[in-house]
């Protein structure tokens, strides 16, 4: 198990090393694999640091091709087609109103579920990082509660990816969410923020939502 | 002396993907400087800054758009944009502030493949600016009260939260 700087952690029964999370190829057979493997995050507790919650994040494999697809399964399936429909592209604002029109009704629908099936994508760099950035400002634009501690969590997840342009969608992302709680994960990235300019925005989402408290 | 605004994405421009050989850019970058007809949009904001928000105010609300987000932009100097041979041509906008539109739009036209590199070369030398969303929405919300764009023309998503604004 890998305990997350978020306050997650990681439990995987993963035995194949090349489904890394931190570094899954991005073909669709290793996606259609990594969506078979069990695994899960847990919620911990700040104060006691022990796990009070456990989230499974991906499903059992099905048994036979005829088996019915649990809506889960099929959650699964429109995820996946969801991220290869978004590799021709999302820079024109039609391909990403589509893109976030599709996001959006999934995550309505359903639900903290959704959000589980994109996470190892966008953690596991398994899409580009401009369908990643794409992905976290669709997920920080979604009005209510829908899946909010969920859309935190990836946000504040993402705070620790590779790249640069990932990492700053995920800072935008918490800004547009408002909520101060992201403080203490916006502080331990800052610390560790390589890139010079990102480091000047991360300080000023801080302190915006340093105000807001 | 005047200076050229192009919005850009931040991300696009970043160099730390491991795949990027050094002292290349993304191609992603390119999208930024997408063109048409050979010709790419810029707006020309004042040499005393004075007409920046309201451009930004503008490209905020502009067409397309479904949320209020930051703007990211880089400032080229004319005489830069001069230095590169790129021609400039006054041209009216489409975004929904008609003024900044017929006042301060312009292309820079008859772009070949080796001005576009050079442009993208200038850019990633120069330093970006960001409006961040919380400012995006004040400059929204103030454009609005002065009437300076049209809600009509924004995408009633966009509408709908603009009008949640507060």
């Amino acid at each position: 198990m890998t305990r997350l700087r978020s306050g997650w952690a990681h439990n995987s029964s993963r035995t194949d090393q090349s489904n890394r999370w931190d570094g899954w190829s991005g073909d669709s057979l290793s996606v259609a694999n990594a969506a078979t493997t069990r695994s899960t995050i847990s919620r911990v507790d700040s104060k006691t640091s022990k796990e009070s919650s456990s989230i499974p994040l991906a499903l059992p494999q099905l048994e036979t091709c005829t088996e019915q697809l649990p809506i889960s399964g099929q959650l699964e399936q429109q995820i996946l087609s969801l991220f290869q429909t978004a590799s021709d592209g999302v820079s024109e604002d039609q391909q990403y109103r589509a893109f976030s029109d599709k996001l959006s009704t999934l995550v309505i629908l359903y639900g903290d579920s959704a959000i589980e099936a994109m996470a190892p994508f966008i953690i596991g760099d398994r899409v580009n990082a401009e369908i990643a950035s794409a992905t976290l400002n669709c997920l920080s634009h979604i009005e209510g509660r829908t899946s909010y501690n969920f859309r935190i969590w990836i946000m504040e997840r993402s705070l620790q990816s590779r790249s640069s342009w990932i990492r700053d969608a995920a800072a935008l992302g918490l800004e547009a969410m408002d909520d101060p709680a992201a403080i203490p994960y916006l502080k331990e990235a800052l610390g560790r923020e390589p890139n010079s300019e990102l480091r000047r925005y991360l300080q000023s989402v801080l302190e915006y939502l340093q105000r807001k408290r | 002396m005047p200076s050229f605004l192009i919005k850009v994405t931040w991300g696009k421009w970043q160099t730390d993907e491991q795949w990027i050989p050094a002292g290349e850019l993304q191609a992603a970058a390119l999208f930024d400087l997408r063109f048409s007809n050979n010709k790419l949009s810029a707006w020309k904001i004042e040499e005393d800054g004075e007409n920046l928000d309201r451009v930004i105010t503008a490209l905020a609300v502009n067409k397309g758009k479904t949320s209020i987000d930051n703007v990211d932009y880089v400032l080229l100097d004319q005489k830069l944009v001069e230095q590169l041979r790129v021609k400039i041509e006054k041209s009216r906008g489409a975004t929904p502030d008609m003024v900044a539109n017929d006042e301060w739009h312009y292309d820079f036209i008859e772009l070949t493949v080796s001005k576009i590199v050079a442009l993208a070369t200038c850019i990633k030398k120069l330093s970006m600016d960001r409006v961040r969303e919380p400012r995006v929405r004040e400059l929204i919300r103030n454009g609005l009260k002065q009437n300076h764009f049209d809600l009509n023309l924004v995408d009633e998503r966009l509408t709908t939260r603009i009008q949640g604004l507060h």
